[in-house]
């Protein structure tokens, strides 16, 4: 079924965000905390949810190596890619980490139909070091050579049509 | 010249005393000197003798020149501009000099001093707080992530490398990397023990704040405030072994 702005993502898709600093990915796949870093976890006014993390939804994506290149251009490394299951990011707030619920909402933008937020209920901006010590622990990261791996995700993910 | 061939030739032969602090034991007669040395050369290159003396020259040699039966250093020496090789270890090392050393002898027993210190901090795995940061001028612009991140200015440049050197040594080493809003990010994770992490951000500008997270899953926040250096070694040492606990 075609997704709508504000829409919550399908449980079987998978979330990305793009790296673009080398710093943000270390040598043993693990992702520094400060990928999540200040505004990179922004506070919308005008949102059901407090703090958002813009990414991308997988099933809307044609070409994940592709697509990261070309949003990268000539002005910024490309890195890798941060990903994780909807199934995974989505929570509804009893575990001790991230201590509030999130989810991932289907935010397109001009220019940008496969945008979607990774979005937190509630928090605050006092609880952004809490949200970037839970997705630190919890997401997933590739290097710029190894994008095949993201896109075998495919397999498991709902077929692309906003 | 090899600078521990350069010590080894020249030190046994004159009255020079280059001893860590709370040494004592100064020859009858001398005056002694003492500098806070916290920059120093990179010496594990074979230039590294050459550059000792141009940091002791640049710094020192107007007041060593000028009256020999006081000498008094001119401050901490800073090196300008870029400098890929300095090292900056997390500790100051209190040289003591005596004003009758002859000039080459004493740049040999500084080199050989520096040398011992360097080689310890890189078997320690001690960072390059002045190295780690160089690069970051290039996240002076506006957008430099993609995601519309704010610069990380000089200043937040300046007051991280300055809290990078005044670590104490429990805390060597962070993961560091720039943010969105213009901070520079911090990082430790620690496998064993009841700290499994800890957080701070310096910045924008010259202040820090944190988020640290126990073994056992209890967790807090360390709201900003301005960077003090003379009490920050302390005061990080005192949190870490805190929270420890």
């Amino acid at each position: 079924m075609a997704l709508n702005w504000g829409d919550k993502a399908d449980v079987r898709d998978y979330w990305l965000r793009v790296l673009t600093n080398e710093a943000y990915l270390r040598s043993d796949g693990t992702v520094h905390n400060g990928a999540f870093g200040g505004k990179a976890i922004s506070q919308p006014d005008d949102r059901a949810w407090s703090l958002e993390l813009s990414g991308r939804l997988l099933s809307l994506v044609k070409d994940v190596e592709a697509e990261a290149r070309a949003f990268c251009g000539d002005k910024m490394p490309f890195i890798g890619v941060l990903y994780q299951s909807v199934e995974n990011l989505r929570t509804d707030g009893t575990s001790p980490l991230p201590g509030f619920p999130t989810d991932i909402v289907y935010t397109p933008r001009a220019g940008d139909n496969a945008h979607a937020d990774h979005v937190a209920y509630g928090p605050t901006a006092e609880h952004k070091f809490a949200l970037r010590d839970w997705l630190q622990d919890f997401i997933q990261a590739v290097d710029s050579t190894q994008c095949n791996v993201v896109e075998q995700l495919r397999a498991n993910a709902p077929s692309g049509a906003a | 010249m090899n600078v521990f061939a350069a010590a080894n030739a020249t030190a046994p032969s004159y009255p020079i005393g280059i001893l860590q602090a709370g040494q004592t034991g100064y020859p009858q007669g001398s005056s002694p000197m003492s500098a806070n040395v916290t920059a120093r050369p990179d010496l594990s290159g074979d230039a590294h003798y050459s550059q000792i003396e141009a940091l002791f020259d640049n710094y020192w040699q107007t007041k060593w020149s000028a009256d020999v039966s006081h000498y008094f250093p001119l401050g901490e020496p800073v090196l300008e501009g870029p400098a890929p090789n300095a090292i900056f270890l997390p500790h100051l090392v209190h040289v003591t000099l005596f004003s009758e050393s002859p000039r080459n002898a004493v740049l040999a027993r500084l080199s050989a001093v520096f040398a011992r210190e360097i080689t310890t901090a890189n078997r320690i795995g001690v960072t390059q707080g002045q190295d780690r940061l160089a690069s970051y001028a290039k996240y002076e612009t506006e957008n430099w992530d993609g995601f519309d991140a704010d610069p990380i200015t000089a200043d937040t440049r300046r007051a991280a490398k300055g809290f990078l050197d005044s670590l104490p040594k429990v805390l060597s080493n962070p993961a560091i990397a720039p943010t969105a809003d213009g901070a520079i990010a911090l990082e430790w994770i620690w496998k064993n023990g009841n700290l499994h992490k800890l957080f701070i951000d310096i910045g924008p500008g010259s202040v820090w704040k944190g988020y640290w997270r126990r073994a056992n899953g209890q967790r807090g926040v360390l709201n900003a405030r301005d960077i003090e250096l003379g009490s920050l070694k302390f005061d990080l040492a005192g949190l870490v072994r805190r929270l420890n606990r």
